[in-house]
């Protein structure tokens, strides 16, 4: 009987894929799913490249897109950082529970993509500095607040807005938006109450704050590059 | 079944993707198309000011990839296991990104901006996707780009491509690409495809 359980458990035990994710040694677009990883204590090969080391993985053709981020999943590789995010958040159960919630969670996700995509391409191919400064106070000023009153009045609907952004558990929303403020404050070395104001999104200020709160989360940000 | 009510200009735009969805799954749901006049009244009342919008029993859902996954995880057009919906979310995001490209260009006013945004874009980025999706059809060797069966990728693949061919038959090269352009008539072919794009409004986009 001993050895039919011990077969039997050793058998059933689930094994865990390898999980190889593969980017530039900086935060910008796969530090949600660093932060996703950390945060559920999922093992995983946090791989940095130097340029030349991505010119040499670019010819092999193995980012099925020519992009980074790309993450491995036993072999398999995915590309699109929205596509990886996803998946981490399935196999992390930090997903929604209902069809629906995980659809406002997609919604915000996008939402959040939305904000960012067009100013990040214009400002890496500026190269007047001045016009850049001016995307930057253009992007603050202008692009930025209307996004932050639409996800604001969208997280009062989902009990006030005093929990968590979507449902009543934690899922990859609630990390997307306190990456999405932390990194831009980061990259443009501005406050992050010029991004998300108190007075203008104090229910978004007060769920960054409980974020970044979360034990495992708050070990992770203390040590990270 | 849900009440589904989906919004959007009288187009294909954005909102064809959707549309493909319901007409493959053979689900019901309110094809609503409103005109430019009726859309800076209604704009406030979006979740982010953007069409399409989903209303699913009183829920509104904005975002179309966002819209489209949800369709297509509810009626079996999402892929099987998580790897399989992460492909196809890979590569709708992909081709979606693709027809952003072509409408940035489409709507660009500076006329000597637009004629280098659309050679690039037709020069340049579409053999480059073209030969990236060819692959990933290959490695999936199904004849379809995710699992053994049709999903919403195969469907945005088709939107997109159907799109630019109607206007440009030498953007897709059955020797270049033979499983992409055999890709695209075999969704033509699917009968619930081929009756939606029978009926479905013609419009100019």
């Amino acid at each position: 009987l001993a050895r039919v359980l011990h077969t039997h458990f050793y058998s059933r035990r689930a094994r865990m894929p390898s999980y190889k994710l593969t980017y530039f040694d900086v935060r910008g677009r796969a530090e949600l799913a660093r932060i996703l990883f950390h945060y559920t204590n999922t093992p995983f090969e946090d791989i940095r490249l130097k340029r030349e080391e991505w010119q040499q993985l670019k010819a092999t053709g193995k980012a099925p897109f020519g992009l980074l981020p790309i993450l491995e999943v036993d072999g398999t590789v995915i590309s699109t950082s929205v596509a990886i995010v996803t998946y981490i958040a399935e196999v992390t159960g930090l997903t929604s529970d209902t069809p629906l919630e995980r659809a406002r969670g997609n919604m915000m996700m996008d939402g959040l993509h939305d904000v960012v995509d067009a100013f990040i391409s214009k400002y890496f191919i500026e190269k007047d500095e001045e016009k850049k400064a001016e995307l930057v106070t253009n992007f603050i000023d202008k692009v930025v607040p209307p996004w932050v009153e639409k996800f604001e009045a969208l997280f009062k609907q989902n009990g006030g807005g005093d929990g968590w952004f979507v449902g009543s558990k934690v899922t990859c929303v609630d990390f997307a938006i306190f990456n999405l403020f932390d990194s831009l404050s980061s990259f443009l070395q501005k406050d992050i109450n010029l991004l998300l104001p108190k007075d203008k999104a104090p229910k978004l200020v007060a769920l960054v704050e409980r974020v970044k709160a979360l034990p495992t989360l708050a070990a992770y940000l203390e040590k990270r590059p | 079944m849900p009440s589904y009510k989906l919004t959007y200009f009288n187009g294909r735009g954005r909102a064809e993707i959707i549309r493909l969805i319901f007409a493959q799954a053979k689900v019901a749901y309110e094809d609503k198309r409103i005109e430019f006049a009726e859309w800076p009244a209604l704009k406030p009342s979006t979740p982010f000011g953007c069409l399409p919008i989903l209303e699913v029993d009183g829920t509104v859902l904005s975002e179309s990839k966002a819209i489209a996954s949800y369709v297509a995880s509810e009626n079996g057009l999402q892929g099987n296991t998580n790897l399989e919906k992460a492909r196809a979310q890979m590569i709708v995001g992909v081709i979606r990104g693709f027809q952003d490209t072509l409408y940035t260009a489409l709507f660009e006013k500076d006329e000597a901006k637009k004629a280098t945004l659309t050679k690039k874009a037709f020069e340049e980025t579409l053999p480059t996707v073209s030969g990236q999706l060819e692959a990933q059809l290959k490695q999936n060797a199904t004849g379809w780009f995710v699992g053994e069966k049709v999903t919403y990728a195969d469907l945005a693949v088709f939107d997109v491509f159907s799109e630019v061919t109607a206007k440009n038959p030498a953007a897709l090269s059955a020797e270049k690409t033979p499983l992409l352009a055999a890709l695209v008539e075999k969704v033509k072919a699917l009968p619930n495809v081929a009756e939606w794009l029978s009926k479905r409004p013609q419009t100019g986009m």
